[in-house]
């Protein structure tokens, strides 16, 4: 196979799975936001956090898609492909893990939010730790990009 | 630093409201719950109940405000009211006068609900014969019965079209006519809702649903005190300087017969914080650190250091000299509009713009400067170019172009993690020292010294890939910067508490410094995403090395719009969870509570 194929598979293979894995954790948290923003509309804003964390999967995705993609032209034996490849997969791959992550820890902490108001910074906790599983998924693919 | 103190007052049971009135009048007391454990001579405390038929009648009322509402098909409106409460000695009284109001503006807007009801209905069973004739108009053809046989096919045909015809014309010219009176009704309702006493109606009715909300605080407060018979007790903290005007005004009202007493703070009471308005810029910070928590007595107040951290972070992630300028000009703006507007009156979406105003000024500031290093404008279309500010061993300050030189800014965010978990850290040591505890002191140096350990070994030898040059020449560097705090920490935590909870705390401390100094590549990531979505808008219009032909301006107005609403949302969130979760669990424990004293006019 040729080497640019790889990279530009890569590339949409990224954006695609990433984008996939914002809107799992975007769908599973959307609804519980909303009967608890219906219930407490003051906790509204602070819990928004769950979506934009779950928006950030989708922006990893692009920033190494993008990056991919910046580095085509340097691109010319199959190693380089395989390593542009390689990055998109590790990428990915952390992604949907966030989003699991965020899809079972979002709703619960809403729900518990609604009930004590205080536990939210308890709970937070989950949510964001899971978050930080995308950060060094996207840290690695940066450094294997190049 | 203004002094809280404790008033106990013992009093009649008969001048328990009128006190709790002349209190609410000054608006000084908070009251505290009482305890009722505590023994009198003749008998237990036990909690005040509320009073049931003061409560019933303020519900009942409050249930007719709403049915007027209806009534009159009008909404509450969302603006904060801000009403004088009517006079009276006790709430009985005070509650008589409000319902006097109700039945005055009810009888005064009799005659407008009548108006109303008929027009509405006017209007309803017009709709309703409109349907029915509608319905029907589709019917009418099939209806026509075939005449008999004698004329010719034509002849029927000719008859039946033209009879159709003058059926539809005739429907048409009643359709029109109930078209008109359906119009005529709304008009009329609509002039009878601009008529402007509805309007006056409309806000006296909302003044007098606000009053009833006060009426509740009112009998919340009184659950808080005590009762022993017909003798009231009950604590509240006040102000040192309010305490003489206290005072007086009690023995007045209760002509001297009532116990009056002054304490100071136990240490293990939980004392309220006097936190002092914030001026009008700082606004916004102050509602992102309180919406955690409030700080406790002697703790830092976190506002004005947030107000310089924030802006700083959120320039490093939106760097770019046109947005940094349009929202410079915007902040400026909404101040020019804060200081015109009264915040109470206006919607709740445009009180929350204002009240960010010195928030987003802020920020356009720090995204102007970074935007000025990293060379952007509206991004990297070559107006500007990299400048470097200054250089520290292998980390560069601005100077390098991020979308070729990704690692340079990565080494870079790194830098400004750490130095913000430093400051972070550097504020709980503070904390201690001011409350002397010397376990705590100690942890605090020790993790002090083990981030700043661990930074210089990756600076020195060089990260993941040289791990093992670190066991290797480096042992003695990795065992004095690394491992020695860890020990000395575990063993102060051990003898402060056990030694479970300091294996525990170690190596928690070791997990989340690694965590959250990591956690500091999303400055890198978000500002890399900020720089690719302007750079895509650029190339789309055609702008090379600085010069914007005019075809361009169109799109990059639209990449602008886009850039600000999306990417700054996310870039303030961001910048949120780096506050929170990373810099202010360090330091600010956020179990104080705010000195809220029940203010009544």
């Amino acid at each position: 196979m040729e080497p640019s194929t790889l990279v530009v598979i890569a590339a949409a293979l990224c954006i695609i799975v990433c984008a996939g894995a914002a809107v799992y954790a975007i769908k599973t948290c959307a609804p519980a936001l909303a009967s608890v923003t219906a219930e407490k509309p003051e906790l509204g804003s602070k819990l928004l956090i769950t979506i934009i964390l779950g928006e950030a999967l989708a922006i990893y995705g692009l920033l190494i898609a993008f990056m991919i993609i910046a580095r085509m032209p340097e691109i010319e034996t199959l190693d380089q492909a395989i390593q542009s490849l390689l990055a998109a997969i590790t990428m990915s791959s952390t992604a949907v893990i966030a989003a699991i992550g965020i899809a079972y820890t979002g709703p619960a902490m809403m729900t518990a939010a609604a009930e004590k108001p205080e536990s939210f910074t308890t709970n937070i906790l989950g949510l964001v730790l899971s978050e930080a599983l995308a950060i060094y998924g996207l840290l690695i693919a940066f450094m294997l990009n190049g | 630093m203004q002094d809280l103190q404790k008033l106990k007052v013992i009093l009649f049971e008969s001048h328990q409201e009128p006190v709790l009135l002349f209190l609410g009048k000054l608006g000084v007391a908070q009251y505290i719950k009482v305890n009722c454990e505590e023994e009198l001579d003749t008998g237990f405390l036990h909690a005040c109940p509320i009073p049931n038929d003061e409560s019933l009648l303020n519900s009942d009322i409050k249930t007719r405000i709403l049915r007027d509402f209806e009534d009159m098909h009008l909404k509450p409106d969302n603006k904060i009211h801000d009403e004088v409460l009517l006079p009276g000695k006790t709430i009985k009284e005070i509650l008589s006068n409000i319902e006097q109001k109700l039945t005055e503006i009810e009888t005064e807007s009799t005659p407008l609900i009548e108006l109303l009801d008929l027009a509405s209905t006017l209007i309803k069973k017009t709709g309703q014969q409109l349907q029915t004739w509608e319905a029907s108009h589709k019917n009418i053809t099939s209806n026509h019965k075939p005449q008999s046989g004698q004329h010719s096919p034509e002849e029927l045909l000719l008859e039946a079209n033209g009879h159709l015809t003058d059926i539809n014309n005739q429907l048409e010219e009643t359709g029109r006519e109930f078209l008109e009176l359906q119009s005529l009704a709304f008009s009329e309702e609509h002039s009878i809702k601009e008529n402007s006493e509805i309007s006056n109606i409309q806000s006296n009715l909302m003044s007098l649903q606000g009053m009833t909300l006060k009426v509740d605080t009112l009998l919340e407060a009184e659950k808080n005190m005590a009762q022993c018979d017909s003798i009231i007790y009950f604590e509240a903290w006040i102000l040192k300087k309010q305490f003489p005007k206290v005072e007086e005004g009690i023995n007045e009202i209760t002509n001297g017969r009532c116990v009056i007493e002054q304490e100071n703070p136990k240490p293990e009471d939980n004392v309220p914080n006097v936190i002092k308005h914030h001026p009008h810029f700082f606004e916004g910070f102050e509602s992102l650190t309180f919406s955690i928590g409030y700080p406790r007595k002697g703790e830092i107040n976190p506002t004005y250091l947030i107000a310089l951290t924030f802006p700083f972070l959120f320039g490093i992630m939106f760097a770019d000299v046109g947005q940094g300028l349009i929202l410079f000009i915007g902040g400026i703006l909404l101040l020019i509009k804060r200081s015109r507007v009264d915040i109470n009156k206006v919607g709740s979406i445009q009180r929350g713009l204002l009240r960010s105003a010195g928030m987003i000024l802020l920020c356009g500031i720090s995204a102007m400067t970074f935007g000025y290093f990293f060379g952007e404008f509206f991004g990297p279309s070559g107006v500007l170019h990299p400048v470097l500010l200054f250089e520290i061993g292998p980390f560069k300050f601005g100077g390098f172009d991020p979308m070729h030189e990704p690692l340079t800014l990565l080494r870079f965010t790194i830098l400004i993690g750490v130095s913000f978990i430093t400051l972070g850290l550097i504020l709980r040591l503070i904390n201690h020292l001011k409350r002397r505890e010397l376990a705590q002191i100690i942890v605090s140096i020790c993790w002090i010294w083990f981030l700043l350990g661990g930074f210089l070994m990756w600076v020195y030898w060089g990260g993941i890939s040289q791990i093992t040059t670190w066991f290797g020449e480096g042992l003695p560097m990795f065992l004095t910067l690394v491992i020695t705090p860890l020990i000395i920490m575990l063993f102060a935590m051990a003898k402060a508490e056990n030694l479970m909870e300091g294996i525990d705390f170690t190596i928690e401390v070791f997990i989340e410094t690694l965590g959250h100094t990591l956690s500091f590549c999303r400055l890198a990531a978000l500002f890399l995403t900020h720089t690719a979505l302007s750079t895509m808008f650029l190339e789309l219009g055609g702008v090379e090395n600085g010069i914007f032909p005019l075809a361009s301006i169109p799109l990059v107005a639209i990449g602008t719009v886009l850039s600000i609403s999306i990417e700054g949302l996310l870039v303030m969130v961001h910048c949120l969870r780096l506050h929170w979760i990373e810099l202010l669990p360090k330091f600010y424990s956020a179990k104080g509570t705010l000195f809220n004293p029940l203010e009544i006019k």
